[in-house]
């Protein structure tokens, strides 16, 4: 009798590890930086948190939600492998710091807004955002009308490194995105700033 | 009671027609390809090219042999693996006015998500949406497979 039940859990084992993820399927994986994140399933009512690395859960329907369990990583290469091979390449950010008051960039700068250029000129098929921040001193009017012209300033340095003025896209938010947060009228270095993403 | 009409085509054709709305500006663009991949925008479909533009609601597809990814204007890339299909059913990124949005709908096949910054900003803000059921994405990388 022992024997038999044993046989039966051998099977069972087999049965669930053989057969591959479910056809309906969440998993969640490390991102790039090995950073787990999480996600909530959701079917007719019921949840299921995902909050660790290669937590995956069946969600053929409401009552599966309730059995989280952890996916082998080979079998989630082998499933997911066109997903997974099509992943673009992850953006890159630089934030190029400018003098106060000034469309003049920070002299510490200068080497990220290289670095910028050479990005954007390397990826193929690149779409670019130029985001001009100030800090919190001076009136508002004056803080949007110095983002700008601040990220006119990289826009224009791009444009004339060989990268095509119509992959590039402005905004600018004066003092209200603040990256470092500082009270009205208060100089802040960190603010007065332009991001630049290469996607 | 004498129609209104000529006064109001005077006043739209001097303020210009309301429902011109200006060009819808691109929320993504096509990263990745191989095989075959359709973006359907509106009525056109339109094999997939590296650089293309999408746009809210568009479909993209895949074929038995294609592979897919895009980056989104708030730095979220998203792939598709073989015989999938999804809609880009929702895009609002306006950091400047705090209002996000992102809602994609995978009627089926496999899907890759790494998510940028409308997760960060604003952890309610992004699902993905099957048939069957639903995934909040909080961030930043998991996989989705529906079944056709």
């Amino acid at each position: 009798m022992r024997m038999i039940m044993r046989g039966m859990a051998l099977l069972l084992l087999l049965a669930l590890t053989g057969c591959g993820l479910p056809a309906n399927v969440v998993v969640l994986i490390p991102d790039e930086n090995g950073a787990v994140g999480k996600v909530v399933v959701a079917e007719n009512g019921s949840t299921a948190q995902l909050d660790k690395a290669l937590a995956a859960v069946n969600a053929g329907s409401a009552a599966s939600l309730h059995n989280v369990f952890t996916a082998e990583r080979s079998q989630v290469d082998d499933e997911f492998a066109g997903a997974l091979a099509a992943t673009p390449r992850a953006p890159i950010v630089h934030i190029l710091y400018f003098q106060s008051g000034s469309t003049e960039l920070d002299p510490m700068s200068r080497g990220d807004l290289t670095a910028a250029i050479a990005a954007a000129k390397d990826t193929p098929h690149a779409d670019i955002s130029v985001v001009g921040h100030a800090d919190a001193t001076g009136a508002d009017a004056y803080n949007l009308a110095l983002s700008l012209s601040r990220a006119e300033t990289v826009r224009d340095a791009l444009v004339t490194a060989g990268v095509p003025t119509d992959v590039i896209e402005i905004t600018y938010h004066g003092a209200n995105n603040p990256l470092v947060p500082a009270p009205r009228g208060v100089a802040e270095p960190r603010n007065r700033r332009v991001e630049v993403t290469i996607r | 009671m004498r129609s209104i009409w000529p006064a109001l085509v005077v006043i739209l054709c001097a303020i210009g027609f309301p429902v011109r709305a200006e060009e819808p500006a691109p929320i993504g663009f096509v990263k990745t390809v191989s095989g075959s991949a359709t973006v359907t925008h509106g009525a056109t479909a339109a094999a997939a090219a590296l650089g293309a533009p999408v746009y809210e609601n568009d479909w993209v597809e895949t074929g038995a042999d294609g592979e897919l990814g895009i980056t989104f204007r708030d730095n979220t890339r998203i792939s598709l693996g073989p015989n999938s299909r999804m809609q880009l059913t929702q895009f609002v990124f306006q950091p400047a006015a705090k209002q996000y949005g992102f809602i994609l709908r995978l009627a089926y096949g496999t899907l890759e998500c790494i998510s940028g910054l409308t997760a960060k900003l604003a952890p309610d803000a992004m699902s993905i949406e099957t048939p069957g059921f639903t995934v909040a994405a909080r961030g930043t990388r998991f996989l989705v497979r529906a079944e056709r």
